[in-house]
């Protein structure tokens, strides 16, 4: 593994040299243990339990490099940016726009000017997972601050655009809902040009009490390129946290969601949609842990794979010692469109107490020959059957967004790359 | 209008239909009776070009046409419509967009533009009404979560806005209560007409008490063994269809 991680290494090695905050010796030591990380495993590899299904390996021979020039982007086809929201701008992986100041209620600061006051947020390098890669590199992000009793009127989006070959770029941002605060996040993943690219986006919430958190992630990435991401939630008591997840393109996607039900109250819905041809490889892993009694969490994740591509759920649910009265319940419904299409799907439990309510369901199947043939004995074709009972599926995913404009712009990409033409239809 | 001659049907290795001949003409309510899987539903999907049956021998015409090989779409733009025994539910679509993209397919193959939405609204509620069913129905998800009363209206809906020359009703009073039955044969019956043609599939005689049939066919086995009047449907109602079976088997 270290020669074949090594270019990585030799990157940080450069990378490292160019960095002021170096000064920092938590930091320093934080990425130290990532490089010891990396020089051991290397990248989250199949000989890991939670990496079966996905190998990172596969990227230690790429010479993806960090960007250093980016020429001026051009934003004008970009969706969303239009809309009355707070937005963020990444360009190759570089902060590119930011909100000026806003009002006191709330801030949204580039990561690398605040590392003191989220010192304490940013957690240890544990088990390997993609944290020792984006620890590594750790420079560009967010620190958004939701003050206590703060309820954002707009949105905050969040695009992230690349538009370069063979590069690197490894995001963290922190999001800190206070106490009794609402906030709705988008997060935009888009390329221009098939480029290949890998990039890692790390998201770390800290829900205070009472509060509402929703993020709705879209990852539209090149068709070359790999993403993994990885969400953090530490959830307080009677805090709300909703996560909406659409996987439309990219060549290989892998999303890690891992919430932390602390407190009486605390609740999660975690709603996840892919659609997938071609060879595309998704990979969700949900991890709820639920801490403290009186929690509950909601998962529905849907999936849809044609061509040769391969779609993974994998669903831990895990409820501590004494933590009583837990409610969790999550489904994973697949189809898939083709005999060469793949889905792998698992629900986790481990339960630890005994006053819980958890359920579970997962499913694979092809489109219902009922369903198809009721419709076409009204007169629609087969090709149209078939989109009608795909996009019905879909909808229930998509429907679980509130917010209209981005519920209407999810549904047209969702229903475009899920048109079937005729050949693939047929 | 429809003329099957001598069908014969298998599902695997299984034969279901074993010489089936029927003449159908406009105008007309036929009445298959028959007992449980003495084949009536095969030959409502078979009329309807369901998949997961194989004719091995006989012939199915439409308006003087071979039908055999259209697609089930391809017939029921052409005017045959089938009223299912068990409607499909479907999640994530609702009864109004079916409805219409229904009614635009058979517009299209018929050489027409596709409804004007305003048309469509107006059409849709004139029926709904006629068919005392609530206009939310419109907005659900096809058939999800209705009750057994509702689903066999918005079967009748489904045919009331599309129009057919030949109508299917498979089992259609089959899990309805007495007013829902009424409401349902007056849909039914409202839809009568010298062009239209429809064949009741049914296990009981219930439904032609509403519904008076020109011919009822008993389909035994396989096979049409007794054709007659509507007082054929109220003599099995009587004798029950042992008394038919013994019948044949007397005089054959």
């Amino acid at each position: 593994m270290i020669e074949l991680a090594s270019s990585y290494i030799d990157h940080y090695k450069s990378f490292s040299n160019e960095r002021e905050e170096t000064k920092l010796p938590w930091l320093n030591n934080l990425r130290q243990d990532a490089l010891l990380q990396l020089q051991k495993v290397g990248l989250p590899n199949s000989h890991l339990e939670d990496w079966k299904y996905t190998d990172l390996s596969i990227l230690h021979n790429h010479e993806f490099s960090l960007p250093c020039h980016t020429e001026e982007p051009d934003l004008s086809n970009i969706e969303l940016l239009n809309e009355d929201f707070y937005h963020i701008v990444f360009v190759n992986g570089k902060l590119h726009h930011i909100p000026d100041e806003i009002n006191s209620s709330f801030t949204i600061k580039p990561l690398n000017q605040c590392y003191s006051s989220i010192k304490n947020l940013i957690s240890p390098i544990t088990q390997p997972s993609i944290r020792a890669i984006n620890t590594l590199f750790m420079d560009q992000g967010v620190v958004i601050d939701i003050k206590e009793g703060t309820i954002l009127e707009k949105p905050i989006h969040l695009v992230y655009l690349t538009t370069e070959n063979q590069i690197m770029s490894h995001l963290r941002n922190v999001i800190l809902s206070g106490k009794n605060s609402q906030c709705q996040i988008i997060e935009n993943h888009i390329a221009q040009n098939n480029h290949a690219y890998f990039s890692t986006v790390i998201t770390d919430i800290h829900s205070a009490e009472n509060s509402l958190t929703a993020l709705f992630k879209v990852t539209r990435e090149s068709e070359n390129s790999y993403h993994v991401s990885q969400n953090n939630v530490i959830q307080a008591a009677n805090s709300q946290f909703d996560y909406h997840s659409f996987d439309l393109s990219g060549k290989l996607i892998r999303h890690d969601i891992n919430s932390e039900l602390n407190g009486a109250g605390a609740n999660c819905n975690l709603y996840g949609l892919f659609a997938l041809d071609g060879k595309q490889h998704v990979d969700t892993h949900s991890r709820v842990a639920h801490n403290h009694s009186h929690t509950y969490s909601n998962e529905i994740f849907k999936g849809i794979a044609d061509g040769r591509s391969k779609g993974i759920f994998n669903g831990k649910v895990i409820v501590k010692q004494d933590a009583q009265q837990i409610n969790a319940a999550q489904q994973s419904k697949n189809i898939l469109l083709s005999n060469r299409a793949e889905i792998d799907t698992k629900p986790e439990l481990e339960i630890y107490a005994d006053d819980v309510k958890c359920s579970h369901g997962a499913t694979v199947g092809n489109l219902n020959e009922d369903s198809l043939f009721y419709l076409q004995s009204r007169g629609v074709d087969l090709t149209a059957a078939k989109n009608m009972l795909i996009h019905g599926f879909a909808k229930e995913i998509v429907n679980t967004i509130d917010l209209e404009i981005l519920r209407k712009n999810i549904n047209a990409h969702v229903v475009e790359k899920l048109n079937l033409t005729g050949r693939r239809a047929s | 209008m429809l003329e099957i001659k001598d069908l014969h049907v298998k599902v695997g290795e299984k034969p279901i239909l074993k010489g089936i001949n029927i003449q159908v003409q406009p105008g007309e309510i036929h009445a298959i009776m028959g007992p449980n899987g003495s084949g009536k539903s095969t030959l409502g999907n078979i009329i309807s070009g369901r998949g997961g049956y194989e004719i091995t021998d006989g012939t199915i015409y439409f308006e003087g046409k071979d039908i055999h090989e259209d697609l089930p779409e391809q017939r029921a733009r052409n005017g045959i419509f089938l009223a299912f025994q068990y409607p499909v539910e479907i999640p994530g679509v609702t009864n109004i967009y079916m409805l219409k993209a229904a009614l635009n397919a058979k517009r299209r193959a018929q050489g027409l533009d596709e409804i004007d939405a305003m048309d469509f609204i107006t059409l849709v509620k004139d029926k709904l009404k006629a068919l005392k069913m609530d206009e939310s129905l419109l907005y659900r998800d096809i058939n999800s979560g209705f009750s057994g009363g509702e689903k066999k209206r918005n079967e009748i809906l489904q045919m009331a806005i599309l129009e057919p020359k030949l109508a299917i009703l498979d089992e259609t009073d089959s899990g309805l209560d007495i007013d829902a039955l009424r409401t349902v044969s007056d849909g039914i019956n409202a839809l009568r007409s010298p062009k239209r043609a429809m064949i009741l599939v049914t296990h009981y005689q219930r439904l032609l008490d509403y519904i008076k049939p020109d011919f009822v066919h008993v389909l035994s086995k396989g096979k049409i063994i007794k054709s007659g009047d509507h007082s054929l449907a109220l003599e099995l109602e009587k004798s029950g269809y042992e008394w038919i079976n013994d019948e044949t088997t007397q005089s054959s």
